[in-house]
């Protein structure tokens, strides 16, 4: 997007969606409960048999789901899958990460 | 498997539109959990403010935000981690500061805490996922920059990445 009234006009209308009281007043809560399954799931990892858990993927995974729920409305559910998921929401065509 | 990993790939974006009818439905129609920004940006808007998001437009940034808002954040974070770990007594003054903060973490705790706050700004500065150029169109007329005559119409710009090295701003800018 170049043109800069069509970008002035879209980031107006983005502006209110982003500011701090908006998410805070539409988002705290679910945001709270994802990086709170993700901290857990770390722990889990570190203090379970394995040799130390992997932040990169639980913060990727909290992430992507923190952001899919915002853009889309609903979630990925990768933190809970506890892996990254091609196709979510249970479409016919999901495949899941095999390699 | 290189060739599905290929095809993968190469219709990463038709899925990410495809996905896009989400966003859209739920703008329209989301409540409670289902609710998205799009719907809470309408939602804003002044009556008779002329409003223009198409279909498309919704499809593309629900898209855009997806690629913006995931490993940036999930990168920048593992680094945060990989620096108080490697520093064990700022990992000490890190966790004694949150230690002494109610048991909620409310926002406004949060924010005013000196050593989380420094420690998220340091690793934006050093580590942040991207130190990248803002690319800038010189005026017609041209100008000097630092001594260069750069002519109109020159595209210049500024990279992070050593802007947030520069001695002048951050003295002992690698610590």
């Amino acid at each position: 997007m170049r043109d800069a009234h069509a970008h002035a006009a879209r980031r107006k209308l983005f502006a209110r969606a982003f500011s701090n009281s908006s998410l805070k007043s539409n988002w705290d809560v679910e945001v709270r409960r994802k990086v709170s399954l993700a901290v857990r799931r770390i722990k889990q990892d570190a203090s379970g048999a394995q040799k130390g858990a992997d932040v990169l993927k639980w913060w990727t995974l909290m992430a992507t789901d923190v952001i899919a729920h915002l853009s889309f409305g609903e979630s990925f559910n990768m933190l809970e899958l506890g892996k990254v998921c091609h196709l979510p929401w249970n479409s016919p065509t999901h495949i899941n990460e095999s390699d | 498997m290189p060739i599905k990993r290929a095809r993968q790939i190469a219709t990463a974006d038709d899925v990410v539109y495809e996905y896009g009818a989400h966003a859209v439905k739920n703008m329209r129609s989301g409540y409670g959990n289902a609710l998205n920004l799009f719907g809470q940006m309408l939602a804003a808007t002044d009556n008779g403010e002329k409003v223009s998001l198409t279909e498309k437009d919704v499809r593309e940034e629900a898209g855009n935000l997806i690629v913006a808002g995931s490993d940036t954040t999930a990168v920048t974070l593992t680094y945060l981690v990989w620096a108080v770990l490697k520093q064990p007594d700022l990992q000490a003054l890190l966790e004694d500061e949150v230690a002494q903060l109610s048991k909620e973490l409310n926002t406004a705790e949060l924010e005013a805490a000196p050593i989380l706050n420094s420690v998220i700004e340091e690793t934006l500065r050093l580590y942040g996922a991207a130190p990248g150029a803002l690319p800038r169109t010189v005026p017609s007329q041209g100008t000097v920059i630092a001594g260069h005559q750069i002519p109109g119409g020159v595209e210049i710009s500024t990279q992070a990445y050593t802007n947030h090295r520069d001695p002048s701003a951050f003295p002992e800018p690698l610590r």
